[in-house]
C-alpha cells in the first residue's frame, strides 16, 4: 500500500508512520506542506493521502481538492484537531473521504487500512 | 479528568465534616443548575441574601431575584457548562451582582455587598453537571482603594493650589502660562496676562491686622474668579500680587479685561470689625509676541504695574509698544 | 530550556490545543470561530514592547489580562489584545440591544482573555495529563498605549510568545499571549514531553492502548 502522509510537523509525521509500521507491504511518502504533497501527488498515485489541516504554503482544504482534480478517485482524509460541524463540512466540500481528529485514535487509523485494504482488494 | 478533586480521610472526616465548612466558610458558596435553579446555598448567602437555605434551594436565581438583571450571569453558567473553565465576575466591573447586603450601623444603614465571584463545573452524585459560584465581598477592600484615590487627588490639588485665596499656587499657573506660550507657537492664538497688585496692602496689614490682610486677599480672589472667563487662569503670584493668564485673548480683549477687574475690586466690600476696607488694585498688561518666554512676557507686564502705580495706583496700564527697532540682543527682525 | 524535539512537540500539543478551543467556543457564541494556529516564539521581557510593535504596529492601543496559574504548570500569562476590534468585544457577549457600557466592554475584554488562557493552558495541560488552576484574570491595561506595558520586572525573563487571531465571522482579535513558567514547571513539562514521546513511539503499542497519541 502506498500512503502519503503530509503535516508540518516533523514528530506527528513519525507517529503516523509508527503508527502504520504493522502494514505489509508498505510504502510512505512524506510531505512538508499542501504544496509538496501536491506536487508529490503529481508524481505518482498514492491509494491513501492522511493530510493535515493547518499548514504553511497550502492549507489542507486547498490542497485537497488540489489532489481530486489530478485523480477524482484520490482517497483523502483530512486530520485535525478542529471538529467543528463547519470545519468538517468544508472537508467533504473539498472532496475528503473522511476526517480524523487530533489527538490521533490509533483504532481510527487501523479502520482506514482495513477499508482502504478492503477496496484494494476488489 | 477527575473535576471534584476532594482529598478527605474518609473514615475520619468526610460529608458531615465538608458540609460544615461549607456553612462556616465566610464566604457565599451556591451551585445552580443551567437553569440557575439552586441546589446548594451556604450560610453566608442567607445572612446576606435574607433567604434561607431552605426557602432558596430549588428556586431559580431570577425567581429570587425578580428585580435583577441576569443575563451576564446566564452568560457565564453556560460558558461554564460548556466549556468547563472558570469564570469570573469582577466585583470593580460589576458591583453588586446580586442583592446581598450586610449591615452597616456605624454608616447608618445596610450595605450592598460589592462582589468578585468564580463560577467553576462541578458534578453531583448523578453525574449531572452543575455550576459552583463562590462570592467574596470586596466592599471594603474597593472603598479603601477609592479613598486612596481620592486623597491622592486631593493631596494633588493641595499642591496646585494656594490655600488662602484657593486660586492656583505660583509654581502652578507659571506652568500653565508656559504651556499656553508653547502651544500658542503651534496654533498661533494669543495668550495674554494681567499682572496686578493690591494697593497699600501693606496699611492694610498695619492698621486691621494680618487677618485682615488675609481677608483682603481672599475677598481679591473670590473677585477674580467672578471675573474670569472658563478659559482663564487665575493665580497668587506674590504675598499680594496676582496673575491671570488670559487664552486667546489680544491686547485689546486684555484691556477690557484688566478694566473689568480693577472695577470687580474696587467694588468689593470686605468689613472687618465694624469697619469697611477699601481694597484697590494696580493692573499691568502685557500680550505675548513671537519669542516670549514666561519671564520676557511677566518682566513687561510688571513694568505696566510699575507704571499703573506711578500713575496713582486704581488703574490700569498696558505694555509699551513693541519697538520696532532693529536686530536686538539676538531676536529676528520681523 | 527545551530541546528541539521537545520543542516541535509541546509547539504540536499547542497547535492540537487551539485547534479543540475552537470547537466550544463556537458552540458557545453560536458562530463559525477560527483560531488561527499559534506561532511560537520566544523573546526577553524587555524586548517584548518592541517585538508587538513590529506586529501590531506602535501606535497601538491594547487592553492586557493577566492571570497565573498553577500546579504541575505553573507561571503567569499575559495576554495582549489590540483595542480597536476589542470594541466589538461586547457585542459578542451581551445583548445587541443594550449600548456597550465601559463596565460590559472591560468585562468582554477579561472574558476573552480568560477564554483564549484558558484555551491555551488548560487544554495544552489536558494533553499533557494535568489540569490546572487559575487565579480570577485581572485587567492590567484597557485600552492603552502599548508602551505602557509593564516589563520593568524582571527584564532578563525568557517569555514565551504566542502569537494567534480569534476570528469569529469576519471580527477579527489580534492577540499575543506571553507565558512564563516557573523553573519548577519547566523541569517538569521537559520530563513530562520526554516521557509521553517515549510512550507514543514505544514498540509494544503501551502508548496506543492509553488512547493517548498526536
Amino acid at each position: 500500500m502506498r500512503i502519503l502522509i503530509v503535516d508540518d510537523s516533523s514528530i506527528t509525521r513519525r507517529l503516523m508512520k509508527h503508527m502504520l509500521r504493522h502494514v505489509s507491504p508498505l510504502e510512505v511518502a512524506e510531505a512538508e506542506n499542501g504544496l509538496q504533497a501536491v506536487e508529490t501527488y503529481t508524481e505518482s498515485r498514492f491509494d491513501l493521502v492522511l493530510m493535515d489541516l493547518t499548514m504553511p504554503a497550502m492549507n489542507g482544504y486547498e490542497a485537497c481538492a488540489a489532489i481530486i482534480q489530478l485523480d477524482p478517485d484520490a482517497q483523502v482524509v483530512i486530520i485535525s484537531a478542529d471538529v467543528q460541524p463547519m470545519a468538517r463540512q468544508r472537508c467533504i466540500e473539498a472532496g475528503a473521504v473522511t476526517f480524523i481528529s487530533k489527538p490521533i485514535d490509533r483504532a481510527r487509523i487501523d479502520e482506514l487500512i482495513e477499508d482502504a485494504q478492503r477496496r484494494l482488494a476488489c | 479528568m477527575s473535576e471534584n478533586r476532594v482529598a478527605t480521610v474518609p473514615e475520619v472526616d468526610g460529608p458531615a465534616l465538608l458540609a460544615a465548612v461549607v456553612e462556616r466558610v465566610a464566604v457565599g458558596i451556591l451551585v445552580v443548575d443551567a437553569r440557575l435553579r439552586v441546589r446548594l446555598w451556604n450560610q453566608w448567602m442567607s445572612d446576606a441574601s435574607g433567604f434561607s437555605t431552605e426557602r432558596a434551594v430549588g428556586q431559580r436565581l431570577d425567581e429570587l431575584f425578580p428585580d435583577t438583571p441576569l443575563q451576564a450571569v446566564k452568560r457565564k453558567v453556560r460558558q461554564v457548562l460548556m466549556i468547563g473553565n472558570q469564570a469570573f465576575f469582577d466585583a470593580r466591573i460589576h458591583g453588586a451582582l446580586l442583592p446581598l447586603r450586610r449591615s452597616a450601623p456605624l454608616q447608618g444603614d445596610a450595605i450592598w455587598i460589592q462582589q468578585t465571584c468564580t463560577l467553576s463545573r462541578v458534578e453531583d452524585a448523578t453525574g449531572d453537571q452543575l455550576v459552583c459560584i463562590s462570592i467574596s465581598d470586596e466592599t471594603a477592600a474597593i472603598q479603601a482603594e477609592r479613598e486612596r484615590h481620592e486623597a491622592h487627588e486631593r493631596l494633588k490639588k493641595v499642591a496646585r493650589t494656594d490655600s488662602l485665596t484657593q486660586l492656583l499656587n505660583r509654581p502652578t499657573i507659571c506652568s500653565l502660562l508656559d504651556d499656553e506660550l508653547q502651544r500658542d507657537q503651534r496654533t498661533g492664538h494669543d495668550t495674554s496676562v494681567l499682572l496686578f497688585d493690591i494697593d497699600h496692602f501693606k496699611q492694610v496689614n498695619d492698621t486691621h491686622g494680618h487677618l485682615a490682610g488675609d481677608a483682603v486677599l481672599r475677598a481679591v480672589g473670590e473677585a477674580c474668579a467672578r471675573v474670569m472667563r472658563q478659559t482663564d487662569q487665575a493665580g497668587r503670584y506674590g504675598g499680594e500680587e496676582f496673575l491671570i493668564v488670559l487664552n486667546d485673548t489680544a491686547a485689546p480683549g486684555a484691556l477690557n479685561a484688566a478694566e473689568r477687574v480693577v472695577q470687580a475690586i474696587r467694588d468689593t466690600v470686605v468689613e472687618w470689625q465694624g469697619d469697611v476696607i477699601p481694597v484697590r488694585a494696580s493692573v499691568g498688561v502685557s500680550t505675548a509676541r513671537h519669542g516670549d518666554t514666561v519671564e520676557t512676557l511677566l518682566a513687561r507686564a510688571d513694568a505696566a504695574l510699575y507704571a499703573a502705580k506711578d500713575a496713582g495706583r486704581d488703574c490700569v496700564r498696558v505694555e509699551a509698544p513693541e519697538a520696532v527697532a532693529p536686530d536686538e540682543a539676538g531676536s529676528p527682525a520681523l | 530550556m527545551l530541546s528541539a524535539e521537545q520543542s516541535e512537540y509541546a509547539a504540536e500539543l499547542l497547535n492540537i490545543a487551539f485547534g479543540q478551543a475552537a470547537a466550544p467556543l463556537a458552540a458557545l457564541m453560536g458562530r463559525f470561530v477560527v483560531l488561527s494556529p499559534p506561532q511560537v516564539s520566544s523573546v526577553r521581557r524587555a524586548q517584548a514592547v518592541g517585538w508587538l510593535e513590529e506586529r501590531f504596529g506602535s501606535a497601538s492601543h491594547v487592553h492586557v489580562v493577566q492571570q497565573a496559574f498553577q500546579p504541575d504548570l505553573s507561571g503567569e500569562a499575559m495576554l495582549v489584545m489590540l483595542a480597536e476590534r476589542g470594541a466589538h468585544a461586547w457585542g459578542l457577549f451581551a445583548d445587541p440591544d443594550d449600548g456597550p457600557s465601559d463596565a460590559e466592554e472591560k468585562d468582554a475584554a477579561l472574558e476573552i482573555g480568560n477564554l483564549l488562557v484558558g484555551a491555551c493552558i488548560g487544554r495544552l495541560a489536558e494533553q499533557l495529563g494535568t489540569s490546572v488552576r487559575y487565579t480570577p484574570p485581572r485587567l492590567a491595561l484597557f485600552d492603552r498605549p502599548l508602551q505602557e506595558l509593564d516589563v520593568k520586572r524582571a527584564p532578563d525573563a525568557e517569555l514565551l510568545v504566542i502569537h494567534t487571531r480569534f476570528s469569529v465571522e469576519g471580527t477579527c482579535f489580534e492577540s499575543c499571549l506571553f507565558l512564563v513558567l516557573s523553573q519548577e514547571s519547566m523541569g517538569w513539562l521537559g520530563q513530562t514531553l520526554d516521557r509521553m514521546l517515549d510512550e507514543l513511539f514505544a514498540d509494544d503499542d503501551s502508548g496506543a492502548e492509553m488512547g493517548m497519541a498526536l
